[in-house]
């Protein structure tokens, strides 16, 4: 039996693969599967800095047939540049694919308009990138749980994880706040709790959570290609039509127990609007409808951590480092392949191992600046 | 300590228009009687009321079931003020006891420290009339904003001329708009019957009143033209152009909801009611609940829903075009032209209202919900209450232009990224982090970061 520590998109994704070779797998979840982060975010589906891009990019086409639910993901994106210095950053980040192979193409704004008919004359450009994409989160992540449990896998919800319990250097048996599950090896893939988690196994795992926050509008009519952002914005048209954008300022907290706190928003939702309208300045009475707020985690350098222990050695620690989502379809096939073999044999994850935090201080949230404020 | 990492929250000023030791929502009676106390001990007071509203809110059903039957003088801002003052007549006296009043001034968000939420200088308060949305700081709030709609999903229900008593009431009273003739009336208790009363003094013909739960069809092609009730067996029909749904009201709960008041089910106070203790004070310090917005009367709402549920085609989410069936087999929406998962509801163990409106959309449409959270909850409810679905801002739909305009601190603007500030996230991951990586995730100026 594996037990994934998590019912976020990470540890789902996770048990999906494993559950389609075959493994016993159980996923334990605190509250709802795909309900914190995993299921309220800006979707997108476009990495090109993870060594998992590759294999994100193959796989997000097959999901819907692969989970037999509909994703609702959708190819390419559009970024817009209001000025040239937007667009040279764009370009910067643009490179990362197109060194890797994948095709991108500059937009002239008479071309931008053509795509994208909400933008204004403020748009200097754009890029049409043809790569990458987005899908809607929590469809996705419930996706992927009822397709663990039609391959036989089974899910607890609303089951909190206690501990792990370890004999002889290996993790035994999973502690839930509903009785022991007995393991051959244990994923913890829990977002901000799994330090933790972690650090009863012995292991420091450093993370820092935070809150963030998204807005929506009422529906428009779908546009062509609706993963449009730009203007310090991420987001998306989804498929219904509704603007979903994020972006700005973050709150680092601190967390109180098992539970994740609830994520409120703030008057930075009215930044959000700002900045949207500067992108869309045709879309002024589009009405705002509703706000998000998420708890994500975010490792010293902002990368993720994939990696088996070795002591206790069955056991793999996953954070995504607050950008989960959209690499999920590759990232469990890349932890499954370190709970079955102990290595990834499609992607280099060298630079991921928890080690690399071996020398930080103590103190290293105070030293980025990333304290918690009291409440 | 180094300093706070100036792309985030921590140390931003949020500007704001004004400071009240006082904010009072909602100009009812309610609101004006605790506006007026508090100005009479010495507290600097705001009271806000969101009528007259915003046009656009009418069709939206915001905050009433207003059902498209009010006429094109509610257009008119200037005239529907002065009947708003003059529908309350204990405005004036308040301002002369120097409260400042803002009508046409919703309040669309609140926003006090937490444990997600620990940056905020001071407990805000979000506002916007039809230009602009601001902000101001308050110490004690109290919530006066009343009670809304319960609409009960009957065919033809969406049709122009469907109110509810709420919605009635306003068009009858506070705006003297209302553009219906002839009116029957669903319910059987208070409500109802102030329902009916107020339709009598106003010279409508009240076609009917139909008292005890019964099966209803709303008739008409463009708009009501008739309904249609079962009694004793056998089927009845009357002619009127508005049907007036008078069978519950539920405490207006938004922004107690946001503020993060406790708030528990308990259908002898309407559903879904905040805790106050005998003085109105919430579980919130400095924050009341007072009038209908913390309970109102009990009433046969659950056996008038279980009704209008039992039909499978019943349109329970207008908006978004959700089927009483399409909940129960938790089909995905339309456009997807999908199957939900074998078992439909069944799957998700024990039912939450937030998690059903991710997936199949139901409550996720421009009115914010208002017309179908309470037939949502009770399809969910059936092995007891699921728990009460989330309120976020903006509490009403603002405009992107309106919320835009709301005064921004040129640090936020000088700081803001697109994801956090963290250069080395978005560099090559099978490479070494640079220690001095330039940032291309989004920053909105080339600057450097300042603060």
């Amino acid at each position: 039996m594996i037990v994934i520590v998590g019912g976020g998109v990470t540890g789902l994704s996770t048990a999906f693969w494993l559950a389609r070779e075959g493994h016993p797998v159980t996923v334990v979840e605190k509250g709802i599967v795909g309900w914190e982060a995993s299921g309220r975010n800006g979707g997108g589906c476009t990495h090109p800095y993870s060594p998992l891009f590759r294999e994100e990019q193959r796989l997000w086409p097959m999901m819907d047939e692969l989970l037999g639910h509909p994703t609702e993901w959708r190819p390419n994106r559009i970024k817009v540049a209001l000025d040239e210095g937007q667009l040279d950053r764009l370009w910067k980040s643009t490179k990362l694919a197109t060194d890797q192979g994948f095709a991108a193409e500059a937009l002239d704004r008479a071309a931008l308009r053509e795509l994208v008919p909400w933008v204004g004359e403020s748009a200097v450009g754009g890029i049409l990138w043809k790569y990458g994409g987005h899908a809607n989160p929590q469809r996705a992540s419930q996706a992927y749980a009822w397709a663990v449990e039609r391959l036989g896998g089974r899910i607890l919800q609303h089951t909190p994880v206690r501990g792990i319990r370890t004999q002889g250097g290996r993790a035994v048996a999973v502690q839930t706040a509903n009785g022991e599950i007995g393991c051959d090896a244990v994923v913890i893939a829990a977002g901000p709790h799994t330090a933790a988690l972690a650090a009863p196994l012995g292991h420091r795992v450093p993370m820092a959570p935070a809150r963030v926050e998204m807005i929506v509008t009422e529906p428009l009519p779908p546009i062509a290609m609706g993963g449009v952002d730009g203007n310090g914005l991420y987001g998306r048209q989804t498929l219904r039509g509704n603007l979903a954008y994020g972006g700005g300022p973050h709150e680092w907290i601190d967390l109180d127990g098992e539970a994740t706190p609830r994520p409120v928003n703030t008057p930075v939702v009215a930044g959000l609007a700002r900045r949207l309208q500067e992108l869309f300045p045709r879309l002024g009475h589009v009405r705002v409808i509703r706000s998000w707020g998420g708890i994500v985690e975010n490792t010293p350098d902002g990368r993720p951590i994939l990696d088996r222990l070795e002591d206790p050695g069955n056991v793999v620690v996953a954070s995504m480092s607050s950008v989960g989502f959209g690499l999920s379809p590759a990232t469990g096939r890349a932890l499954t392949q370190l709970v079955l073999q102990g290595r990834c044999d499609f992607a280099d994850l060298s630079q991921l191992k928890l080690s690399r935090f071996g020398n930080l201080p103590v103190d290293w949230r105070s030293r980025q600046g990333w304290d918690a404020l009291p409440v | 300590m180094t300093d706070a990492d100036p792309t985030s929250i921590a140390g931003m000023p949020f500007p704001r228009r004004d400071s009240f030791a006082h904010v009072v929502i909602g100009a009812g009676e309610t609101g004006i009687a605790a506006a007026r106390a508090a100005a009479s001990s010495g507290q600097r007071t705001l009271l806000v009321d969101e009528h007259p509203l915003d046009p656009g809110l009418f069709g939206l059903d915001i905050p009433y079931l207003f059902g498209g039957r009010l006429d094109a003088s509610t257009r008119q801002a200037g005239r529907m003020e002065e009947r708003v003052v003059s529908a309350r007549p204990d405005l004036v006296m308040a301002m002369e006891e120097g409260v400042e009043v803002a009508l046409g001034v919703a309040a669309w968000g609140a926003f006090v420290k937490g444990a997600s939420s620990r940056a905020l200088p001071a407990r805000l308060l979000g506002l916007a009339d039809r230009n602009a949305a601001w902000l101001v700081a308050f110490e004690q709030l109290t919530i006066a904003a009343g009670a809304r709609d319960v609409a009960l999903p009957f065919p033809g229900w969406t049709l122009p001329g469907v109110m509810g008593a709420q919605g009635f009431d306003a068009a009858l009273r506070l705006y003297g708009a209302f553009s219906g003739r002839r009116i029957a009336i669903v319910g059987g208790g208070a409500l109802a019957m102030k329902a009916e009363a107020a339709a009598r003094a106003a010279g409508l013909d009240v076609a009917l009143r139909i008292a005890a739960p019964a099966p209803l069809r709303i008739l008409g092609r463009e708009e009501v033209a008739g309904l249609v009730w079962q009694q004793d067996g056998t089927w009845h029909e009357t002619a009127c152009d508005t049907v007036v749904l008078a069978v519950d009201t539920v405490p207006m709960a938004d922004l107690p909801d946001m503020l993060g008041c406790a708030i528990a089910w308990d259908p002898a106070r309407g559903g879904f009611a905040p805790l106050t203790d005998a003085q109105g004070r919430s579980s919130l310090e400095g924050v009341a609940i007072r009038g209908e917005a913390a309970g109102t009367a009990p009433s046969q709402r659950a056996a008038w829903l279980d009704l209008a549920l039992a039909a499978d085609d019943a349109l329970v989410c207008a908006c978004e075009e959700v089927s009483a069936a399409d909940l129960r087999a938790l089909r995905p929406p339309r456009y997807l032209d999908a199957e939900g998962p074998e078992a439909g509801l069944a799957r998700l163990g024990p039912p939450n209202q937030d998690q059903v409106k991710r997936l199949t959309r139901a409550g996720m449409g421009p009115c914010q919900g208002r017309r179908c959270r309470e037939s949502v909850h009770a399809l969910l409810s059936r092995e007891g209450p699921a728990p009460l679905a989330s309120y976020r801002a903006p509490l009403r739909p603002l405009p992107l232009a309106v919320l835009a305009a709301l005064e921004e601190d040129p640090a936020l603007r000088a700081n803001w990224t697109g994801w956090f500030g963290i250069a080395a996230q978005w560099l090559p991951h099978w490479e070494p982090a640079p220690s001095d990586a330039e940032y291309i995730g989004g920053r909105l100026s080339g600057e450097d970061v300042v603060k």
